[in-house]
């Protein structure tokens, strides 16, 4: 048993400045009952360290093993970043930004040009009155002078189908 | 998630009300309400409202103001020196295909077209479309608001109009087509 070496390194240990492998082979060498005797403050450390790492170790070697248990099935589909429901919500979104730009670009370009349509071209009332007395007169008179021609041709058509109905 | 597909419905029908606005006959209007050889009329509800506040002792004087009372805007769109007003008159024909304007009359000879169409809503008409074009000449008048056309029709028969030449020619040589 190299006590030399195990003193020195229990110093170092003290002075925190021993590396995780000195460590380790401090708890290897407590495992000896000798180490345990001449060494009895630092031996119930050491024993302590000890116990969790075969713990640790236990914990490992279990994990390995559930997970070794584990049957996958063959045909499990495994969740695809690009899902319908994802594609779905991205399209809901890309129509949606869509639509409030083309909403944006109506009330900034549209509406103004359409205001433009229906704003007044004539500023006096007397002066558009006289223009919308005489759009309407127009209106009136193509009106009648259409239904006049209807009716002209509704009294040659009665005419006509009177002349070919059989005399009885 | 309902909630952000009612969301989308609602928003949906929202933009397609707002950018239904834009009709053909706006645009077409738009297109030539720049151009020189054309004379742009236009009379917005407001004005008709300042309308009011003339008081005609003429019968028919008052008649016609019945009559405009019920408007909400008039659109003229007027030349008498182009080229081939039959192309604009085409134009505007084409530009209305497909939309909710019915046609009411149209009188066609050979040198004028006429086309009378008209929008309804809810039972009433609510927009009436004139359309005039010769070899040389092209009309379009909008009316909107509540159209009677009783009242309309009964409008030239209590005054007496000059300037309008050309409707002889439609009254006496015209063919009606339905």
């Amino acid at each position: 048993m190299d006590y030399k070496a195990i003193e020195s390194l229990l110093e170092m240990y003290h002075l925190g400045e021993t590396s995780l492998e000195e460590e380790a082979y401090l708890i290897d060498q407590f495992e000896h009952s000798e180490v345990q005797e001449k060494y009895p403050q630092e031996a119930a450390i050491f024993r302590y360290f000890a116990i969790k790492r075969a713990e640790a170790l236990e914990a490992d070697v279990f994990e390995k093993m559930a997970l070794n248990d584990v049957i996958v099935p063959a045909d499990l589909k495994v969740p695809d970043r690009f899902s319908f429901r994802t594609i779905s919500r991205i399209a809901a979104v890309v129509f949606l930004l869509m639509l409030s730009g083309l909403f944006v670009y109506h009330l900034a370009v549209q509406k103004p040009i359409q205001a433009e349509v229906y704003n007044d071209s004539i500023e006096e009332p007397e002066k558009a009155y006289e223009e919308a007395k005489q759009a309407m007169l127009m209106i009136s008179t193509l009106m009648n002078a259409g239904l006049e021609e209807t009716q002209k041709i509704a009294s040659f058509h009665e005419a006509e189908e009177k002349i070919k109905q059989p005399k009885l | 998630m309902r909630k952000s597909i009612l969301m989308l419905v609602i928003m949906v029908i929202f933009s397609a009300n707002i950018f239904a606005q834009n009709d053909p006959m706006t645009n077409f209007f738009k297109k030539y309400a720049g151009n020189e050889l054309f004379t742009k009329v236009t009379i917005s509800s407001k004005m008709f409202s300042m309308f009011t506040h003339f008081e005609p002792n003429d019968p028919n004087e008052k008649e016609m103001m019945k009559a405009l009372s019920k408007l909400k805007s008039i659109r003229i769109l007027s030349a008498d020196s182009i080229p081939n007003g039959k192309k604009y008159f085409s134009e505007a024909m084409s530009s209305i295909k497909g939309t909710k304007f019915e046609e009411l009359m149209s009188v066609v000879d050979g040198t004028t077209d006429m086309q009378f169409m008209v929008q309804e809503t809810g039972g009433k008409i609510s927009e009436l479309l004139m359309l005039v074009g010769g070899s040389n000449k092209f009309y379009m008048l909008s009316l909107h608001g509540d159209i009677d056309l009783k009242q309309i029709s009964k409008l030239s028969e209590n005054m007496k109009i000059s300037g309008l030449e050309h409707l002889n020619k439609v009254g006496g040589n015209g063919k009606k087509k339905e």
